[in-house]
């Protein structure tokens, strides 16, 4: 029914989506896995028409088509469903519903009618609803389900519903009423596409599941030929370079730097435990939506710690601001590069100095003079490109952007450096640059904590690993232990 | 609770604090020279009420008042027109200013408080230009209109009335809040959001334009100071009507209170004899604040409903 | 990137503007010591404005707004006006900008501690300001004969008017509190990316309060700048419309209105821009009004041009 043919889209020049062929029939649910920045969002932006594709071809009913815009790809029977965006939260759900094509008697809306008729459509995905209802008085799930009945109602003849991540934020209940509905829909005809981490879902309710890596298609299977861990290895990376293997793991210095014992929010996450010791790689592996980021957060003063200790160097902390954490000498290299990491408009020499200014405090001024040393010294040894160190930041490669970031936290010689995703988004010969600065800096004594999404990279520069897995740690794997089938196994087991 | 009933309780503890106090405060005379006294207020809040709740805001109304009022005087003195169509022309120059204003935002997705800030420069500079001098008005319909002690109450009425029927009836008036809510979403559903921008600040002009138009009735005079500041009280009329000012929420009746509470306050400060006006704006900001913070504390406490 | 050429630029073409069709624009007399002149006339009228326009751009820069200066300008004077008539000029002079300064912080506490939107955090005191300086003078317009406190507006130093001296140290003054601390630097953060700030350890509330608190001080020394030379508080009109002229100094400085970079010298030259223009528009026997229908021309083509400048930015951006 829909078919992609070697699709592929660029930003600069980062490819995100990179030549991804695939093919989705009529009737069949048809997942698309893999980690942040696989390409998944990139490519059903371009299937719902929010992004043209800079190559390739996408054909409905083999028609070729090129799409615009969201509303020429709805016309054409192209419906997404994402997150958030396509509701107007502060109108009622009738009005979600039916605006734009608001029923009218003698001249005016007919309300009466645009009620029934949103409260008949919602009947039918299984709710009995208020229709009058503002919309943010609604649960997520409530939304998703109303976004659901505005793409059925609004084309007659829609052929396919993309759906980006309609779990994440649903309890279990209404996950079920979600996927009766679905596959309701699908036995209607409907083709449907469903993004998700949730890989138990992606098993339950998919006929066909594709996996994505670095932004291209790694496979498509029937749901049924293909098992959980096999998925997960697939997703997260499987062939083993290792170009530079942690020298068979030695450090377990026995000297603590960073102590974390049991720390979590009630009813939100945890309890997690990870210690870190000096001139220690350690890893925080877990699929997306396992908790990884949110303790990373609660490390670096981000997030109120609700129960548990953490200590750096042997002495409690409050982590009460991220300064206290700059203070214990923590750093975190945070996952959102652009949002919270980089300041665009502003130079690289000003990025660079930023935290020692922080910890520095206002009255005590950094001379230019020192600024320009210290930048130059931080572009020189972490071999950051660029023109000069005056260049807005925000023109940077992705790659010198974090390069950039790591300049800023080693200027404050931090004890504890925390990294949510360092290589993100960062082209293949600055991945291994960042790769070896860090197993640098902790063979030089510097306790490093990961987040990867990439599961050989995780193997490959970590001393240990510690699991998580629905919000837990649940297991911790040294030397010898550390494996790609091993770790995919427990990371895949019993999430949803 | 819902922000209106809050307006809602505010205008009742004021006039029943009143009717306790004054005693001749709860006469028929009173509640219409209430609304008599407000109607130009009135007219301009409708427009502003738009503009919020579109998400944006529109300082110009001020000016635009004085120039209308001096734009009618003019084209009735010199030009000897009839008050009719200076009126009629007066509206319509108001509406195509409105409307170049809401291109301006449209078009180049400028701040509409800078935008609308620039048009109040504009609008009152060529009010100076065309006259400092207040010039009286003996136009005979004008003259008349402002002897009839109904009629800008009528006006007011017949306008709110209007203003309520468009924004809750006709579709393009129900487009205003999606903008107002979600500009990106509002145009992934198909609503037309330039147009609707370009609407709003013509609606907001035209109005400011009526109220110029009132002014000039009230007054019986065209002066092209006329209307200072009067956008600072057409949005706290607004925003104590439980019209958020990030936009997406609110409504035509509320600001209708609001304003009255505004009147309320005014006329409370007459009757008291010995308060000096200066009150009613602190009184004023002080519910503004305390209005704000309201919306401030509402939205996240209301998350409910599940599937079953 | 905005820049303050920009600025420079647009007055120096009013300037040679008058150069050509009116040389005796540039003529300065002195007379008993003190110079007169065109020249002298625009930077003693632009005094109050630039004062005001500096606190306001380092409040944009944050990617805020301070709507209330001119409210602020009005209280201060009436204060200053009042108390003169009971007390010696300095205490009235201390008294009235540390209330200017009290309510710059209540607008910065409103906005980083209440989480409320600038444009109507500020908007609060500009709606009731005015009320308060009518409180204050009682609804009168109160006048004073006290020699000291008129000198600041009317008086000489160095043969120019003591306002422009006054204003000239203040400006310096900021310069040195945001350039040679970091505060400038950590004002630029916060408004370039307020997450990214915090992510940094940057205490982006701390420099919200110190913003609109500066602003205010700006603003209250503008306000016995204004009550001086009158010899008159007008809790009416004293300092109506500055907040205006202040934004469009910015602006034209080349400071975004989304925050990040400022600059003091294009906001300088921003605001005489803006004086220069309407002493051109006077002494060329323009009526006055005009002025304001060119400023308003003025904020709209540079915040069209501006605005094509993000565009290209954003782009940019993208691609890193």
């Amino acid at each position: 029914m829909l078919k992609l043919d070697r699709l592929t889209k660029a930003f600069g020049s980062a490819v995100v989506v990179n030549e991804v062929s695939l093919e989705i029939g009529s009737g069949e649910i048809h997942s698309l896995v893999g980690e942040n920045g696989a390409g998944k969002s990139t490519l059903i932006k371009m299937l719902s028409g929010a992004l043209a594709p800079n190559a390739g071809v996408i054909s409905l009913d083999s028609q070729p088509i090129f799409l615009h815009s969201p509303l020429e790809a709805k016309e054409l029977g192209i419906s997404a469903v994402f997150q958030e965006l396509d509701l107007v939260p502060t109108i009622s759900i009738a009005e979600n519903i039916v605006i734009g094509r608001y029923p009218m008697s003698r001249g005016r809306i007919d309300w009466g009618k645009a009620e029934e008729h949103a409260a008949a459509l919602l009947a039918e995905l299984g709710i009995t609803i208020d229709t009058r209802r503002r919309l943010d008085e609604c649960s997520v799930a409530i939304r998703q389900l109303v976004a659901i009945a505005r793409a059925l109602d609004n084309d007659s003849n829609l052929k396919l519903m993309i759906l980006d991540e309609p779990t994440s934020s649903i309890d279990s209940n209404e996950v079920q009423h979600l996927f009766r509905v679905l596959k309701r829909l699908r036995d209607r005809g409907l083709s449907i596409i469903f993004v998700s981490h949730f890989l138990d879902q992606v098993f339950e309710i998919s006929n066909r599941i594709s996996a994505m890596r670095n932004g291209s298609l790694v496979g498509s299977y029937e749901a049924t030929d293909i098992g959980k861990e096999e998925l997960v290895q697939e997703m997260l990376g499987r062939q083993l370079s290792l170009q530079h293997p942690m020298a068979f793991r030695q450090p377990q210095t026995g000297v603590p730097a960073l102590e974390a014992e049991g720390i979590g929010r009630k009813g939100e996450i945890g309890p997690v435990s990870i210690r870190v010791e000096r001139a220690e790689a350690v890893g925080l592996a877990g699929l997306l939506g396992s908790g990884r980021t949110s303790v990373m957060r609660m490390l670096f003063g981000l997030d109120r710690i609700g129960q548990g200790t953490v200590k750096a160097g042997g002495q409690r902390l409050k982590l009460k601001s991220t300064m206290a954490a700059i203070k214990a000498r923590i750093a975190l290299v945070p996952q959102d590069r652009k949002m919270e990491g980089i300041f665009a408009q502003l130079s690289v020499r000003e990025n660079i100095v930023a935290g020692l200014q922080a910890r520095a405090g206002w009255l005590r001024k950094i001379s230019r003079k020192r600024q320009q040393e210290i930048a130059r010294r931080y572009v020189e040894s972490l071999h950051i490109d660029l023109p000069g160190i005056e260049t807005p930041a925000g023109l940077l490669s992705g790659g010198n952007q974090q390069k950039v970031l790591l300049a800023r936290w080693l200027a404050l010689n931090p004890a504890i450096l925390l990294l949510d995703e360092p290589t993100r988004g960062v082209d293949v010969g600055a991945k291994e640059q960042i790769e070896r600065l860090i197993a640098k800096l902790c063979e030089e004594g510097m306790a490093a904590l990961m987040v990867g999404t990439d599961i050989e990279e995780m193997c490959r520069t970590s001393h240990r690993v510690v699991v998580m897995r629905a919000k837990k740690s649940v297991a911790e794997l040294a030397n010898e232990e550390i494996s790609i089938e091993r770790l995919a196994g427990i990371m895949a087991e019993g999430h949803g | 609770m819902k922000p209106i009933w809050a307006t809602i309780a505010t205008l009742l503890a004021l006039i029943g604090f009143c009717g306790i106090r004054y005693p001749h405060f709860l006469t028929a005379a009173v509640f219409v020279d209430l609304v008599r006294d407000n109607a130009i207020l009135g007219i301009a809040a409708v427009g502003m009420t738009f503009a919020i709740q579109s998400g944006g805001i529109d300082l110009s109304v001020g000016a635009v008042v004085g120039f209308t009022s001096i734009v009618i005087a003019k084209l009735t003195s010199n030009l000897h027109l009839t008050g009719i169509a200076a009126g009629a022309i007066a509206l319509v120059l108001g509406a195509l200013f409105g409307c170049l204003q809401g291109w301006f935002i449209a078009r180049f997705r400028l701040p509409p408080f800078l935008v609308t800030l620039a048009g109040m420069f504009l609008a009152r500079g060529a009010a100076f230009v065309i006259s400092m001098e207040s010039i009286s008005i003996e136009d005979r319909p004008l003259v008349w209109m402002a002897s009839q002690t109904y009629f800008l109450p009528f006006l007011l009425l017949l306008l709110f009335g209007t203003a309520i029927y468009f924004s809750l009836c006709v579709p393009a008036g129900r487009y205003v809040f999606a903008v107002g809510g979600s500009r990106e979403s509002s145009r992934l559903m198909g609503v037309p959001v330039a147009r609707v921008e370009v609407m709003v600040y013509a609606i907001s002009g035209f109005c400011s334009a009526l109220a110029g138009v009132a002014t000039t009735i009230y007054t019986s005079a065209g002066n092209s100071t006329a209307g200072t500041l009067l956008e600072l009280d057409a949005i706290a009329a607004t925003v104590i009507g439980g019209t958020l000012l990030t936009g997406g929420v609110g409504s035509l009746l509320g600001t209708f209170f609001g304003v009255m509470i505004l009147g309320v306050i005014q006329t409370a400060i007459t009757f008291e004899g010995t308060l000096n006006s200066w009150w009613s704006k602190i009184v004023t900001g002080i519910l503004l604040l305390v209005f704000i913070l309201i919306q401030k504390g509402m939205p996240e406490a209301r998350r409910s409903g599940s599937v079953n | 990137m905005g820049s303050w050429r920009w600025a420079c630029a647009g007055l120096a073409a009013i300037l040679v503007f008058n150069l050509i069709t009116n040389p005796g624009f540039f003529a300065i007399e002195i007379k008993q010591g003190f110079l007169y002149g065109s020249l002298v006339d625009i930077l003693n009228r632009a005094a109050p404005t630039m004062l005001v326009a500096v606190g306001m751009m380092l409040v944009i820069a944050t990617g805020g707004i301070d709507l209330s200066v001119g409210s602020i300008i009005a209280i201060t004077g009436a204060i200053a006006a009042v108390q003169i008539q009971k007390s010696a000029v300095s205490w009235a002079v201390i008294e009235s900008v540390a209330l200017a300064c009290v309510l710059g912080l209540w607008n910065g506490a409103l906005v980083a501690f209440g989480g409320i939107q600038p444009i109507v955090a500020t908007l609060i005191l500009l709606v009731a300001g005015r009320g308060i300086a009518q409180l204050v003078t009682n609804g009168q317009i109160v006048t004073f004969t006290d020699a000291g406190l008129s000198s600041l507006g009317s008086g000489h130093f160095l043969g120019l008017p003591t306002s422009i001296g006054l204003v000239i140290g203040a400006v310096i003054l900021i310069f040195l509190l945001v350039r040679q601390t970091a505060l400038g630097f950590m004002i630029e953060c916060g408004g370039a990316s307020p997450r990214a700030s915090r992510y940094t350890g940057i205490n982006v509330r701390s420099v919200q309060v110190a913003v609109y608190a500066i602003s205010g001080l700006c603003a209250g020394l503008a306000g016995l700048l204004v009550v001086a030379e009158t010899r008159a508080a007008d809790a009416n009109n004293s300092g109506l419309y500055i907040e205006l002229d202040a934004i469009l100094a910015v602006v034209i400085g080349g400071t975004f209105l989304t925050g990040g970079r400022f600059s003091i010298i294009g906001t300088v030259f921003g605001s005489l821009m803006i004086q220069a223009l309407s002493t051109t528009v006077l002494t060329r026997g323009v009526s006055a009004e005009w002025t304001l229908v060119l400023k308003a021309a003025l904020v709209l083509s540079i915040s069209v041009l501006q605005s094509g400048g993000l565009r290209g930015e954003n782009r940019r951006r993208e691609l890193g």
